[in-house]
């Protein structure tokens, strides 16, 4: 228990704690209500009162119903000028106690609940108390007749807790399917409503919820399992479904003063939103409608005839304009002002043989510009400005259909993106009209076969470097640099199941929308969370998205679903909180990965990270600060990581994981854009197994530029390849058995031109095979029995490294499932090869050793080690024997990855599980 | 515990299937005994947290047919076995002990083991919270049964604060020592303590048993406590911690349960019941609900 003493009468609140260690574990605490007294209960069901002052217990009572309690709460209430405190206890097997501590009553016994009662909550006033359990269920009580009064059906899993809301008019609760959720509920219905299911995290688990304690308890925070803490207006999504209108040909006749009637069978076609709410609709009869959003009133545009395949599209951050193009060759602006529309027509038709299939636009400073296309494969692409002038006259390579634009003012270069996935840069700097172009570059298959849907230019504090955005159909999207014909892929990355439509950035986040499944979803990529999913009823229909460049919250969605158009509208919370995310995550489950890269960017350290969530994720890290900063999450594998390495130059990253999965990605470091991976290539896989996994991997670079690799799996067997990256292909090179066991860790070891491999496993050995020179590594040779077996454990080898002693002899420290650490003398000499355990530390943990890393550079041999007691401790291996130089407790549970990494400022360890912590050592 | 793909490229689970076992559990404790010969000369057990009851049925494969008696203790209803008298009750309650010694009659038992597990929450703290107190139950319920020189087995989690229980075994046993089989996955933090020789606390009184109710009142008068309330900031006493030593048991050429078996694909394909029915769930109003698309994913 900690007791935070706060003063918050300077101006920055200063604050000291107080700490205590109880004999038990806490369920719940509170201050009686003039702060004299602090309760807290017990998971025995106990109450101990102290004096709030010196913290010195008064008093100890224990409920009548003695059981243990997984949740529990306390309410102080004043009772004619009496203390009358309700405790509330939420048991192992026997529902939720209700008594009161001065009379240690029991005033109810609530039994409709099935299984461990997770929550327990009293509404501020006493009324009511509600409870979840193992059930999945939520109930309301009435306190004083102990009355069920409601029950709330809707989580997916356990649910961990429970907080009213709203003058104790709502109730939120946080559930490990990753949801939080809002109730309300009346006198007419015994069920909860579930008004709200909030989604912010990843991975498992929402664990629980805590309200903004001032004038407006329309704030929540929830923090996750995945270490992230978020904030919710929880009356915004309300405010959204008042704010949304619906649409359709059948409201516009209602409308004064001049009614638009409806044609038989018209139907929207088309539209843009632009400034001030109007919307611009083309309709399936040929007419061009305009909503006064301020006026709320319909008009039909005279003079103007669309027709049925007429595009409409408005211009990025500019609401104030919008182009209209007309299969048979008009171009039409339409401007706004805030009371109307003026629309001018330009005659196009005549550039064109074909008919006009397609618009593009882009905005350059404060011009826009229009780009149109037909379906002929001679007629050019043609971009005009919009005083409807011609341009420039664009020569596509073939088979380029334009499907995305972007124009970068520093370079005056046009990229195009087409249909097939291919990028086109062409140099445009707007001084002269209708000149006719060719591309300076064009760049197939950048990512994919897919269309392009959009491209972003990266806002970049390089002004030598052009970073590109695509996104793809295909759920793809994929950063670039540029730099004259050269097109390097820094990253490749994928939303599942999605189909991304489009890009933007606000507020300096990536932000990434379009549909998944019947969803019409927007995903802040940055920070990954789910800025909206909108259920739609399913991708190719029509719809426009707009975000507010400065607030990823408030953004503007309509779309079509049967004849109507919805316009959803946020208006953002930044009335209320300034960011949604005041702690970032980094993975959603357990890391499994965690290696520094012997490369830095800025001078700051390189790490990347993998995760039983699928993701690896890089960061770099202020060696003096520690402050972390994430630079890319990527999704990839299917199942979760198990292993993560650098090569040794930092060159590439090898990812391991479940279903025979393994990666090799290419690191680039540009400057000032952070690190950045892309996936080269993968191991082809053996069986179809869907369990059997990669377990670890290990490579060396060889003389000839190529590497090998080995990866090694959970049915005992391993295999070598030679991985060439000037060719991008992977080669057999050995493959070998170990008996019957999961193999855990690999090392290949360099002796006179001679490799080495080394395997340990969950048998507790260690054992080494020749694989052969660099010459006969080239060709593929199976293996046959090791050279060397030695047992180091009596079961799992779960951490290990070798340090090369003399040019003969290696030292291999190993940590084990026995608690153990182990060093071994492997040597060489003779032409045989020996194993010798040199020390052994029996009890070097008191559980589980699920990771060692040895700190480089140090004179001596100096390691440390991470066990499931959630001990980091430091050793020391010198001819004496392994002895123990340093113990810290880490909060980080179920750690299983540990890494260090030393310069001449000092040395750094990073150690995961459930959450990272770095520590300078 | 259904039938996945993956139970049923377990090994340990076909092999249970194969000889009539209940539960894979079975070769956790029989590995056990490999080791430990706990089940030589027994008359009288206790098994705690036996449903489905392959323990049980260890026992009784192992115990002398005329002789023995053993009880076997769950929450959950349990299929009878020959030679097995099964209770349904609460370990932790305090009448559950009256409930056993009735059946011994007075007579102290030779054996007291529990394989009990709560529904793990993958919260840490809570679980290996709840898993001790499920321990010190069982525990309360072996040092009122078990006769001095009697063994006791349980479940633990090898996390954080483990070795803060070694020190209070090795209060009440003479040797305490920290068993994982290779039945047991390598990657989970399950493992048994193996106490052995039991030895009442010095001034222990049987009649104690009828006195107290909560598991800390008993063990403060068996002068095991720890201090109600500690001040971090000041000067305090560390508590006590000692690392029971770490044993594997089995044999190195039986199954590892970590490894993936390439099985011949016929067999894999194989319909295998599951070994034990699913006992009832208390969400199982929610998968009602969910099958009649009352709850849905949103
Ligand atoms: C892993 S199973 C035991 C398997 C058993 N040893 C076998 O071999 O078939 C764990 C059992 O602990 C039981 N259990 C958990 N908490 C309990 C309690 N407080 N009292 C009695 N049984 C409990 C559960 O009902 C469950 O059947």
């Amino acid at each position: 228990m900690s007791i935070i003493d706060i003063d918050f009468t300077s101006e920055h609140p200063k604050h000291s704690i107080r700490k205590r260690f109880l004999d038990d574990w806490i369920s719940s605490l509170a201050f009686a209500q003039d702060e004299s007294l602090i309760y807290i209960q017990t998971a025995h069901n106990k109450i101990l009162t102290l004096d709030s002052t010196t913290l010195d217990p008064i008093s100890t009572s224990v409920c009548l119903e003695q059981s243990i309690l997984y949740s529990g709460a306390i309410l102080p209430l004043s009772i004619d000028g009496q203390r009358r405190t309700l405790i509330a206890s939420g048991t192992v097997l026997g529902g939720v106690v209700i008594w009161e501590l001065e009379s240690q009553a029991i005033l109810h016994t609530l039994s409709s609940h099935e299984g461990s009662i997770f929550g327990v909550v009293f509404s501020s006033d006493g009324k009511i108390l509600a409870s979840c359990s193992d059930d999945r269920s939520i109930r309301l009580w009435e306190v004083q007749s102990g009355k069920e009064i409601a029950i709330g059906w809707g989580h997916h899993a356990r649910i961990w807790q429970l907080l009213f809301v709203h003058d104790n008019e709502k109730l939120i609760s946080v559930s490990e399917d990753c949801s939080a959720r809002v109730w309300s509920w009346n006198s007419e219905s015994t069920s909860l409503i579930c008004e709200q299911v909030l989604e912010g995290h990843l991975g498992r688990n929402v664990w629980c919820g805590a309200l903004g304690n001032g004038e407006d308890r329309s704030v929540l925070a929830t923090g996750g399992g995945d270490g992230r803490v978020k904030l919710w207006d929880i009356d915004l999504r309300a405010s959204i479904d008042r704010n949304t209108k619906k649409y359709s040909m059948a409201s516009t006749g209602f409308m004064d003063p001049t009614p638009v009637h409806k044609r038989k069978q018209e139907i929207f076609k088309n539209y843009v939103l632009l400034n001030y709410n109007h919307i611009l609709v083309g309709t399936s009869k040929s007419r061009l409608l305009f909503f006064n959003g301020k006026s709320h009133t319909w008009k039909v545009i005279p003079e103007v005839t669309v027709d049925f395949y007429s595009i409409i599209k408005g211009f990025g951050n500019d609401p104030s304009c919008a182009a209209i193009a007309t299969r048979d060759g008009k171009l039409f602006i339409a401007r706004v002002s805030d009371n109307d529309i003026a629309v001018e027509c330009f005659e196009v038709g005549h550039l064109f043989q074909g008919k006009l299939s397609d618009l593009l636009t882009f905005t350059v400073n404060t011009k826009h510009y229009v780009i149109l296309e037909t379906q002929n494969p001679h007629d050019p692409v043609v971009l005009f400005d919009d005083t409807g002038k011609c341009r420039a006259i664009l020569t596509v390579p073939e088979t380029f259909h334009p499907t995305a634009a972007v124009y970068e003012s520093r370079t005056n270069i046009l990229y195009l993106g087409s249909r097939h996935g291919a990028v086109a840069s062409y140099t445009l700097d707007f001084t002269s009209d209708r000149v006719e172009i060719t591309p300076n570059n064009c760049w197939r298959r950048v990512m994919s076969e897919d269309a392009i849907t959009s491209i972003l230019l990266r806002p970049s504090t390089n002004s030598l470097e052009t970073t590109l955005i695509l996104t793809s159909r295909g759920g793809y999207f994929m950063m670039v640099n540029i730099q004259g014909a050269h097109l390097r892929q820094l990253s490749l990355n994928r939303l599942p199941r999605c189909d991304i439509e489009g890009s933007s950035y606000s507020n300096g986040k990536l932000i990434l929308y379009g549909f998944r499944t019947d969803l019409f979803f927007v995903w802040n990529h940055t920070d990954q969370y789910e800025v909206l999913t909108e259920k739609c009823g399913g991708a190719h229909r029509i719809w426009h998205f707009r975000m507010n460049p400065d607030d990823e919250d408030a953004y503007d969605l309509l779309y079509t679903k049967a004849v109507e158009v919805n316009h959803v509208k946020s208006s953002g919370h930044r009335a209320k909180f300034q960011q949604s995310v005041l702690q970032p995550l980094i993975h959603g489950r357990e890391y499994r990965g965690i290696e520094f890269s012997s490369k830095k960017y800025n001078q700051q350290l390189i790490i990347a990270t993998g995760s039983e969530d699928t993701c690896i994720s890089l960061n770099t890290l202020d060696p003096r600060t520690g402050a972390l900063t994430n630079w890319g999450i990527y999704e990839k594998h299917v199942s979760g990581i198990t292993s993560l390495h650098w090569t040794e130059e930092g060159e590439y990253l090898i990812s391991s994981s479940g279903q025979e999965e393994l990666t090799i990605w290419k690191v680039t470091l540009a400057k000032d854009e952070g690190p950045h991976i892309y996936p080269l290539i993968s191991l082809p896989t053996t069986c179809d197994i869907p369990d059997l996994r990669i377990m670890n991997s290990v490579t060396r670079k060889l003389t000839n530029g190529k590497y090998l690799v080995v990866s090694i799996y959970s049915d005992s067997t391993f295999r070598g390849w030679i991985f060439d990256p000037t060719e991008t292909s992977f080669q057999p090179s050995f493959s070998g058995n170990y008996r019957e066991c999961c193999l855990l860790n690999c090392d290949i070891l360099v002796l006179n031109d001679e490799f080495y491999l080394s395997i340990s496993s969950t048998d507790g050995h260690l054992a080494i095979w020749k694989i052969g020179t660099e010459q006969s590594l080239g060709m593929f040779t199976p293996l046959a029995e090791s050279l060397l077996r030695v047992q180091l454990h009596q079961s799992s080898v779960k951490g290990s490294f070798f340090y090369q002693k003399t040019p003969l002899s290696f030292l291999h420290v190993s940590g084990g499932d026995d608690n153990s650490l182990v060093a071994t003398d492997i040597n060489f000499a003779n032409g045989s090869i020996s194993g010798t355990r040199i020390s052994v530390v029996e009890n070097a943990h008191s559980a589980t050793i699920t990771g060692i890393a040895r700190i480089p550079g140090a004179s001596d041999l100096v390691f440390v080690s991470i066990g499931s007691d959630q001990n980091l401790r430091k050793w020391k291996l010198t001819p004496e024997g392994i002895s123990l130089v340093d113990s810290r407790y880490t909060t980080v549970a179920d750690t299983g990855v540990i890494d260090a990494y030393s310069d001449a400022n000092g040395s750094i360890v990073a150690l995961a599980g459930m959450g990272m912590s770095i520590w300078t050592v | 515990m259904g039938k996945s793909s993956k139970d049923k490229r377990d090994l340990y689970y076909r092999k249970a299937k194969e000889e009539g076992w209940r539960a894979r559990s079975a070769f956790k404790l029989l590995q056990l005994d490999s080791q430990f010969h706990l089940l030589k000369g027994l008359n009288r057990v206790v098994d705690l947290c036996a449903a489905p009851g392959s323990w049980s049925q260890v026992l009784s494969r192992s115990l002398p047919e005329d002789s023995a008696k053993i009880v076997a203790v769950d929450l959950q209803p349990m299929a009878p076995i020959k030679g097995v008298t099964s209770i349904q009750a609460d370990i932790t309650h305090p009448k559950t002990l009256k409930r056993i010694l009735d059946i011994f009659g007075g007579e102290p038992a030779d054996f007291v083991c529990s394989d009990g597990a709560p529904d793990v929450t993958g919260l840490h703290d809570l679980d290996e919270y709840i898993q001790a107190q499920l321990i010190l139950s069982a525990l309360q319920l072996a040092t009122a049964l078990l006769r001095p020189g009697g063994a006791f087995v349980a479940k633990i989690f090898r996390g954080r604060d483990i070795d803060l229980m070694y020190f209070q075994l090795g209060l009440l046993f003479e040797r305490v020592t920290c068993a994982k089989p290779r039945s047991s996955r390598g990657s989970s933090l399950e493992a048994f303590i193996v106490c052995q020789g039991y030895k009442p606390r010095p001034g222990w009184v049987p009649s104690i048993i009828n006195e107290v109710f909560s598991t800390e009142e008993y063990f403060k008068k068996m002068g095991i406590e720890r201090p109600l309330i500690v001040d971090l900031d000041g000067e305090y006493e560390e508590e006590e911690r000692v690392v029971a030593p770490f044993v594997a048991c089995g044999d190195l050429s039986e199954y590892d349960s970590d490894a993936t078996y390439t099985i011949e694909r016929s067999t894999a394909r194989v319909s295998l019941d599951p070994v034990q029915s699913p006992t009832a769930p208390p969400y199982k109003t929610a998968i009602e609900l969910k099958r009649k698309g009352i709850i849905k994913r949103t």
